[in-house]
């Protein structure tokens, strides 16, 4: 039988380590993920949902269930990823060039990828990363919560704590950007009406531009 | 004029991109990109950008976090490259050997009552007895004798007086226990911590049944007391356990903190040191 966030935010509460792990297991990719697109380097995303978790620990008991317990771990990942972004802004950071590991890549091959369709996928994550990385912080956060974690504007706006409309403009600004980067890195999207998923946009010539 | 604001104001188009708006919306929206070609284009592009962001996958992750209780490296640990909980660090301070030692005689103790439930049959019928009828007696401690013995066999006082002893200790415990503000000595953590819930809550629905089944076949052999006894020493574990945990909870926050601050001034001074290599 699955419980409900709930149901073991509840034994949580009550000290039962178990049931806090199980919501651990359930819940740290998507924190996970969440951390590292919105502040964008692995080992401090990691840090970031290390830290949501002991937060949410600590503070069981002032959760009252009036959010969702997934909300309540998006709010707290989002305050420790402010805190990140606004500390590194006075640290000088160098940042590492990713690198493309080939041998990486071809062990990751599946049987139907050629390494070519690795690399491209590859740089087209590269290119998408770099691109979002010149979004302000608050257009990538409503991006990043609306694209990957899918929550709905109001959602975004309760997380944000802003107005609806504002989580609209700052999608759609922060959309526009992206689409004026991806079209200078070479990465022209154009998605026909009903090609949701039949259409997969690669960077076309990518390599062969500088 | 309503095609005027929609060109200006993107809001619709946003909800509609992303499926938010009611039915009305959407058709007002539809028949404006019908008519508005710049608007249409827009709306293709940004479909377009979101398949892009599709691409866009976090790095492959070995997570694992999970809370570990005392005895184990605790706090949030991290799980190794395979997945296998490792303890990068360990969060606790050492338990102090004594009260492990305490911690251990106080689960014997409970063991060793529940091994000692004694049941006859006889001629009165059934009877049952722990090994905590009674109380007070001798202080020596003395390994259990067999059940064998008649009800005057020395072992049941000595129980009794074993379990006043792991009740000091626990008080002792508590008294020695550092307060939520200065929390920062080593805690006593007992290893009552490790019976979970319903290791308890099954301990107690073993026992109980027993103890009820009994009485009711034959109430004058039968002593409530003792069960009684049992269920409140079983009650008194429980809050013991509570207040361990809270006591533990406390103080990973403490270390936590110091540890991830630790963390971050390093990793800043590498970076610090990268910087200056470049120049």
């Amino acid at each position: 039988m699955t419980c409900t966030d709930e149901e073991l935010v509840a034994r949580s509460a009550l000290g039962d380590a178990d049931s806090f792990n199980q919501l651990i297991k359930r819940w740290e990719r998507p924190i996970y993920a969440l951390a590292y697109r919105v502040i964008g380097r692995e080992e401090d995303a990691r840090d970031v949902c290390q830290e949501t978790f002991l937060r949410a620990f600590r503070g069981l008991a002032a959760f009252k269930g009036q959010a969702k317990f997934s909300s309540w771990l998006y709010r707290i990942a989002l305050n420790l990823c402010r805190d990140w972004i606004r500390r590194e802004r006075r640290t000088p950071v160098v940042q590492a060039p990713d690198g493309v590991d080939l041998t990486e890549l071809v062990s990751e091959r599946g049987p139907a990828e050629s390494v070519e369709d690795l690399v491209s996928r590859r740089d087209m994550s590269r290119v998408v990363a770099r691109a979002m990385r010149l979004l302000s912080e608050e257009q990538r956060t409503a991006v990043v919560l609306k694209e990957y974690q899918g929550l709905t504007f109001q959602e975004i706006a309760d997380l944000q704590g802003c107005p609806l409309s504002t989580v609209k403009t700052r999608l759609y600004q922060g959309l526009t950007l992206l689409r004026r980067h991806l079209e200078e890195a070479g990465v022209h999207g154009s998605g026909g009406p009903d090609a949701a998923g039949a259409q997969v946009v690669r960077p076309s010539r990518w390599s062969n531009e500088t | 004029m309503k095609q005027r604001s929609m060109c200006e104001d993107k809001s619709a188009l946003v909800a509609y991109l992303y499926g938010e708006c009611d039915e009305a919306e959407r058709r007002l929206v539809e028949q404006h990109l019908a008519g508005c070609a710049s608007c249409a284009d827009e709306m293709e592009q940004l479909r377009g950008v979101r398949i892009a962001l599709r691409e866009w996958a976090p790095p492959e992750q070995a997570l694992g976090f999970r809370i570990v209780r005392e005895g184990e490296p605790a706090g949030v640990g991290r799980a190794t490259k395979w997945g296998r909980p490792g303890g990068t660090s360990r969060w606790l301070p050492t338990v102090p050997a004594w009260a492990q030692l305490a911690a251990a005689v106080l689960v014997l103790a409970i063991g060793a009552a529940i091994a000692n439930l004694d049941v006859r049959i006889g001629n009165g019928g059934v009877s049952i007895r722990t090994g905590w009828q009674r109380v007070g007696g001798g202080q020596q401690a003395q390994a259990p004798q067999p059940a064998a013995h008649d009800d005057k066999a020395p072992w049941r006082a000595d129980l009794a007086a074993f379990e006043r002893q792991v009740r000091e200790q626990i008080s002792t415990i508590q008294a020695s226990a550092p307060s939520a503000s200065t929390a920062a000595a080593p805690v006593p953590a007992s290893a009552l911590s490790r019976l979970s819930p319903e290791d308890r809550a099954a301990l107690v629905r073993q026992v109980q049944p027993i103890i009820d089944g009994m009485g009711r076949r034959q109430q004058e052999n039968f002593d409530r007391q003792l069960a009684q006894r049992f269920l409140r020493f079983a009650r008194d574990v429980d809050s013991q356990r509570a207040a361990d945990w809270r006591v533990i909870q406390q103080n990973l926050g403490q270390i936590d903190i110091r540890t991830t601050s630790e963390v971050a001034d390093l990793r800043r001074m590498v970076r610090v040191a990268n910087v200056q290599q470049m120049k």
